[in-house]
């Protein structure tokens, strides 16, 4: 074997919590409240019958048991090149800075006591401004799928206010386009009309034209799209779209590769997002919490949600929903994730307009030095292998051969990845528009060294496929767990996400001694 | 996992030898005894035992039992592979269609749970026309055509569906319809056919994604989208409905059924005409007003019109204006085309222009791609 590490991850078989501990036991016991006159403090309506059954165990337990359910994650820690998502290393200082400023700071208090944050928040607004050529920011939206589905109301709201909406009821988007696009354009009412790849790699122009109408309300896409491929026409689109009298949006969450390089308004688009969780550097992944920036021109401003930072004479406040009467409204509570808005905003000044601009260039220049090694691996191919332009930050591959070869799926490499301290790679939204899609996206961050590493992992594991494929096929070894069989996991009645559906679907499991 | 034969999983086998013969010396199939001979003569080997042994190796070890056709029809190649096998009939070298609607039936008769056969659209038709739905199926791609929607994308494909079968219990695999097409192997400008529909597992994952073969949730949107399609019907229109499996949920959501290649006339949602000849319906549609034509897409060639659906015929089609020309597909289906764009070939190419362009096809409710047509 090559020089890579010797890896094992810890083995807990950790049990649910809710098989620990043992009645009474507790972590902290609060004083007793006296003779406080407490009667009517909890609303009759709202007083349980019963005691909540929650589990019951000393702190040391519940400390040990997180820390052990940390460790059995199969990742998120390792070296991660997760496509798509842009995973950067989220400095330090910004976690600090939120949680020694802005954990004691509440979005009820008077706007004169929290004017620092509220300059961090206009301040961001400024600087995506300047990076998109949009005209303003909000930052409610808890992710970019939550970013996405903005959009897709505030089109409704625009067609609407204009008496349109009734005929206006498409959006398109491109089959490349990350899926909250058309699932959020759904969401919000709309038909979703997609367009498919043509030889190019990304969708013709007479496609498009095909698609537009007086029914068109909207546009909503990525550039370049999940596949890494830039759409060199997009201008010509955008002026389609609008001829039609839609509005285009642009997916920006992919930005990492296009940042510096252009700006979404001067393309022509109406508004754009970015994933503060992503490309910003703010910490990404367990769901959250995340920030989808949502940015319009001054045309849509009045539609967009509320409340907004405003800044007079140096000093800021806040519009709210009953200022601007034909705004969305609110998508969610207060301003958003705030913490995260802050280590996004620190990231940015940090980097400034130069650092910005190295980080793109390193972005494309290590996806296309990782193309370069990867295609030399037995079994891997390059998706659209025709197509001359370079890919941007990150390139879709294909392991069909491979499986054709040897029966190791790209699941099962995935599964074997694990076994050598690297994390899972992204494979691709759905549909697979090649057969066992792998996509890996190098960032700005990761050093030479960790994606060497990362390539020689996938070497070997395909290596093993043809020497050894029950290897590859029977993997994690090395891991918390072994494989896992998804094959039922679309059937309710095997599987529950909370421990009552649990014990309704599955009986009371006998509790033993777990505490190891 | 060896149990008493009584209760060990019974998976069959039937090998075409002749399937896939005319492919290496340039012949378009091997249909009848002439083109047989002909690629006989021009030096073709018979391939599909060969295909056969390499999906059987890769269910060595998975404790079922083989249940073959004899001789050249699966016994040889199974015991070359070392497999133990129960024998269905015994056939010679010299085999006939007959042996394969015989082997099929027998085995349907035996309780075997699910037949994988060697060969191509031509042994697809013959097993469809002996079994019909009875049991699924699974093709092992060999012959020259392979359109048919019964197929795995490879050998070792078609062995991982069955593996997969295997792995559940008997009877809670949930099973899907694929369509059975074939075109004429002398005709090079021949259009797909439609012959009815068999019984295949679901595909669970992608690697199992046969050629053109639905999973459970593009059912549910090819469900949608019919639907759809149902409810948007302008009164007093007449709305031609193609024939495929697609168009079942058309004809399920207006509350009848036919054959899977009927082509029924509909009008204020109620059956005016069933399984109509092209003279019926050109006179049908001579008389109505706006004519919509609801069409799937056949096979794995995209084929949207053609002479395979010779009913709808030039008549008919030129009453229909290509914006009421609705077409329903599965998304899955589109893109194993592998980009190469819908066909339209009606034999008349001013009709044919007509239809070709970017059109929107329907792929789910509220749902549709555009999607290249071209004659
Ligand atoms: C291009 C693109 N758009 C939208 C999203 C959705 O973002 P989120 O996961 O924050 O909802 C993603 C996720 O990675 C993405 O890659």
């Amino acid at each position: 074997m090559s020089g890579l590490r010797r890896y094992h991850a810890p083995v807990w078989d950790e049990p649910v919590v809710m098989e620990m501990g043992s009645p009474g036991r507790r972590g902290f016991i609060p004083p007793a409240a006296g003779d406080a006159d407490t009667a009517g403090f909890v609303p009759d309506s709202m007083k349980r019958g019963e005691r909540a059954g929650l589990p019951e165990l000393s702190e040391a337990e519940v400390q040990r048991h997180y820390i052990h359910l940390a460790q059995e994650t199969l990742g998120m820690m390792g070296v991660n090149l997760f496509g798509t998502c842009t995973i950067k290393y989220s400095p330090l200082l910004g976690e600090r800075i939120s949680a020694d400023h802005i954990a004691e700071l509440h979005p009820g208090q008077d706007p004169e006591t929290i004017q620092g944050v509220l300059a961090v928040l206009h301040g961001m607004s400024e600087i995506l401004c300047e990076l998109s050529g949009m005209d303003q920011f909000v930052f409610q939206a808890g992710g970019g799928a939550d970013a996405a589905y903005v959009n897709a109301v505030t089109t409704r709201a625009y067609h609407a206010d204009r008496g349109e909406l009734e005929q206006r009821n498409e959006i398109i988007t491109t089959i490349q386009t990350h899926p909250c696009n058309a699932a959020t354009a759904a969401a919000a009412g709309f038909k979703v009309v997609t367009l498919m790849l043509g030889e190019d790699g990304y969708p013709p122009l007479e496609a498009l034209e095909a698609a537009v109408s007086e029914r068109t309300a909207g546009m909503m896409i990525g550039n370049p799209d999940d596949m890494g491929i830039y759409n060199p026409e997009i201008k010509q689109w955008v002026d389609l779209v609008h001829e039609a009298g839609g509005l285009c949006f642009y997916d920006h969450a992919n930005f990492n590769g296009a940042m510096s390089k252009l700006r979404a308004r001067e393309l022509g688009f109406d508004a754009c997002m970015f994933m503060l969780h992503k490309t910003f550097a703010a910490p990404f992944g367990g769901g959250g919490p995340a920030v989808g920036a949502y940015g319009c021109s001054s045309e849509l401003e009045p539609y967009m949600p509320r409340p907004l930072v405003r800044e007079q004479g140096g000093s800021y406040s806040l519009e709210d929903v009953d200022e601007a009467p034909k705004s969305v409204g609110r998508v969610r509570e207060y301003w958003g994730n705030v913490p995260q808005i802050v280590k996004a905003y620190s990231w940015v000044r940090s980097m400034g307009a130069e650092g910005i601009r190295f980080a793109s260039d390193m972005s494309v220049l290590a996806n296309n030095y990782m193309e370069k090694r990867l295609l030399e691996i037995p079994g891997l191919s390059i998706s659209h292998p025709d197509i001359k332009s370079r890919r941007l930050e990150m390139t879709r591959y294909s392991l069909g051969k491979l499986q054709e070869d040897t029966g190791v799926t790209v699941f099962d490499v995935q599964n074997r990845m694990v076994d050598f301290g690297v994390d899972a790679p992204w494979l691709s939204h759905e549909p697979w528009l090649v057969p066992e899609p792998i996509t890996p996206e190098a960032g700005e961050t990761w050093p030479i060294e960790d994606l060497d590493y990362w390539i020689d992992v996938l070497a070997q594991v395909c290596r093993e496929a043809y020497e050894d494929p029950e290897i590859v096929k029977t993997a994690p070894h090395n891991q918390a767990i072994g494989p896992v069989d998804g094959s039922r996991l679309d059937e309710p009645d095997q599987w529950a996400t909370t421990w009552r559906a649990y014990k309704r679907k599955h009986g009371d499991r006998p509790k033993g001694r777990t505490s190891p | 996992m060896a149990g008493p034969t009584s209760l060990r999983r019974r998976i069959g086998l039937i090998v075409n030898p002749i399937a896939g013969m005319g492919g290496k010396v340039g012949l378009r199939g091997t249909d009848g005894d002439e083109l047989q001979r002909r690629a006989r003569e021009l030096g073709a080997t018979e391939m599909a035992a060969e295909r056969a042994g390499v999906a059987l190796d890769r269910l060595r070890g998975q404790g079922f039992t083989l249940t073959v056709a004899g001789g050249a029809m699966g016994e040889k190649v199974a015991r070359e592979h070392g497999f133990e096998t129960e024998v269905t009939g015994r056939f010679g070298c010299h085999t006939s269609p007959d042996d394969t609607r015989d082997a099929a039936l027998a085995m349907a008769d035996s309780g075997v749970e699910l037949i994988m056969f060697a060969g191509g659209d031509g042994t697809a038709r013959v097993i469809r026309e002996s079994i019909g739905r009875r049991i699924p199926v699974v093709g092992i791609p060999t012959g020259v055509k392979m359109h048919s929607g019964c197929f795995a994308r490879s050998p070792a494909a078609a062995a991982d569906v069955v593996a997969e079968y295997l792995g559940h219990d008997p009877g809670s695999v949930r099973l899907d319809e694929a369509e059975v097409v074939d075109r004429d192997a002398d005709d090079p400008k021949a259009t797909t056919t439609l012959y009815g529909t068999v019984s295949v597992p679901e595909a669970r994952s992608r690697l199992l994604a046969a050629k053109s073969r639905s999973s459970g949730r593009d059912a549910a949107a090819m469900r949608g989208a019919c639907l759809e399609v149902v409810e948007e019907m302008v009164p007093g229109d007449t709305y031609v409905i193609g024939p495929g499996s697609t168009m079942g949920w058309v004809r399920r959501h207006l509350g009848f059924q036919s054959d899977p290649l009927a082509i029924d006339v509909v009008r204020d949602r109620e059956l005016i005409a069933g399984d109509v000849t092209e003279a019926e319906l050109d006179e049908l549609t001579a008389e109505a007003g706006r004519v919509h034509l609801v069409m799937g897409v056949i096979g794995g060639q995209g084929s949207l019109l053609g002479r395979g659906n010779q009913q709808i015929g030039p008549k008919t089609l030129e009453r229909v204006d290509p914006g009421d020309l609705i077409v329903v597909a599965d998304l899955q289906k589109l893109i194993e085309l592998g980009s190469s764009p819908l066909t339209v070939d009606t034999g008349d190419t001013d009709i044919d222009r007509r239809f070709t362009g970017y059109r929107p096809v329907r792929i789910g409710r509220k749902e549709s791609l555009i999607y290249e047509v071209a004659a």
